[in-house]
């Protein structure tokens, strides 16, 4: 499924967070600059259509909970 | 439009505890909300704090405190030690808190002055209406709205409320420190002191740190800055243990990120005020946050209560927040600020040069501002540029 950003180029693929590796800490939502990231309880969800794949959450976590994965287009 | 409460907070931590408390104390209604179905749980923290911070609040109750100590060790890369030892009449010993305890205290203490205290609520939006601001709540499932004069964000690192009044608090991904935390038992350390590791062989960005919490217990925890490395926080401080104390038990795991931004234009907005991490009010070099929570805490609740007075919610009236909190440790924040960007380009020969030039007699005071004095005594051409901010 190819999406398309806000600009109008695309993204070829989504986050995908570990959850038994999550320590929701909350880091990847303070640097996500699209509020794409939001922490519930103990439950981090991504919105996808908010995401942009900029990959800042993947760098700031620090249990590398958090990767991008492909998705066939 | 008719109020429900004068002032809601977000987020049941020190800072926001310390917000209620402060403003129920003042006579205002105060509705604390906390996400999480426990206060205090899980930490994200190293739960280090001076006793000077929390003895001008409170007195202090023994369980709060997990250890006492009397001063600290940085350790530069090639093993040079500097000593940081609280001085004979000193008051300057750290804590070590069982924030488990302490986090709770603090937010019965809001209760008992008065204010209302709710769990495993979500707030998850907010409006201006009239002069005042409607706040939607979702508890357990369920989502409602109440209305309120003013609504104090102390929503920790991934603040909302700040976002939801216009403050871009977004953390660059080059200053927030990525950490993680390891309580250890049965290791061996001297547990009179608090512990550091400085350099890019151990924390690219950050440093490692040891805090006592018993005889063979402690938190070993590190920060990094992503910008500074592509391996992990917790691949960092795996390296660490193995090498350090590999005899050690891990019995709890906790992480963070740390907003090292230095001090933000503005923590005020209409009805809206940031305290604590939410307001980026973390030490850009130590990450330390309890006590300009609790103290940011304590403005933002006489100042709520003088807006409730004077009927002025206006993000004008607010400033007056905004001059507390500058006034009192903004300028630390801006220093150390300075120091952390510093600090940060220093490269490991550069760390071992400035520990061998202090490191054969102990300072007297266990803070960053007599440390770096020396320093500069020391080595006036590499440091000139921090003369101006630390003589």
């Amino acid at each position: 499924m190819l999406k398309r950003r806000k600009d109008g180029s695309e993204k070829n693929g989504r986050i995908v967070i570990d959850r038994y590796k999550c320590a929701y800490c909350a880091a990847c939502i303070a640097v996500c600059k699209y509020d794409a990231n939001l922490l519930i309880e103990t439950f981090v969800q991504v919105d996808d259509e908010k995401c942009t794949l900029c990959k800042a959450c993947v760098r700031a976590c620090p249990m590398r909970a958090i990767d991008v994965v492909e998705v066939d287009s | 439009m008719s109020y429900d409460y004068d002032v809601v907070v977000i987020g049941a931590g020190p800072g926001g505890s310390m917000a209620a408390k402060t403003a129920a104390e003042n006579g205002l209604d105060v509705l604390l909300v906390e996400k999480r179905q426990e206060i205090g749980t899980p930490v994200r923290c190293a739960e280090g704090v001076s006793k000077e911070a929390l003895e001008e609040f409170f007195e202090v109750e023994k369980s709060w405190i997990a250890k006492e100590v009397s001063g600290a060790i940085i350790y530069s890369p090639d093993g040079t030690q500097i000593k940081l030892v609280a001085g004979m009449a000193g008051n300057e010993v750290g804590f070590v808190l069982e924030r488990k305890i302490f986090d709770r205290a603090l937010a019965r203490m809001a209760a008992k002055r008065g204010a209302e205290v709710i769990v495993k609520t979500t707030a998850t939006t907010m409006r201006r209406e009239d002069s005042g601001v409607v706040i939607g709540l979702k508890r357990l499932g369920e989502y409602y709205e109440v209305r309120s004069k003013l609504i104090i964000g102390a929503d920790g690192v991934e603040s909302r409320v700040g976002k939801w009044g216009g403050i871009n608090t977004t953390v660059k991904i080059g200053e927030l420190e990525s950490c993680v935390q390891y309580l250890m038992s049965g290791i061996d350390f001297d547990p009179e002191y608090t512990h550091f590791w400085i350099g890019r062989k151990y924390a690219p960005g950050g440093y490692v740190w040891l805090f006592p919490k018993g005889e063979d217990v402690a938190n070993v925890g590190i920060g990094v800055l992503p910008t500074q490395t592509k391996k992990s926080a917790k691949e960092w401080l795996d390296k660490f243990v193995r090498e350090n104390y590999p005899e050690g038990e891990i019995i709890e795991v906790v992480a963070g990120g740390v907003p090292v931004t230095g001090p933000i234009e503005t923590a005020v907005a209409d009805n809206l005020m940031l305290v604590g991490d939410a307001a980026r009010h973390a030490d850009p070099i130590t990450g330390g946050g309890i006590a300009n929570a609790i103290k940011g805490g304590y403005f933002a609740g006489k100042v709520a209560a003088e807006a409730v007075k004077a009927g002025d919610f206006s993000k004008n009236f607010l400033r007056r927040y905004d001059e507390l909190w500058k006034n009192d440790f903004g300028k630390n924040l801006h220093r150390n600020k300075v120091l952390q960007r510093k600090f940060v380009k220093m490269d490991d020969d550069v760390l071992n040069r400035l520990a061998r030039s202090i490191s054969d007699y102990d300072l007297s005071e266990i803070s960053v501002k007599k440390l770096v004095m020396e320093l500069i005594k020391k080595n006036p051409k590499l440091l000139w540029d921090l003369k101006d901010l630390f003589l």
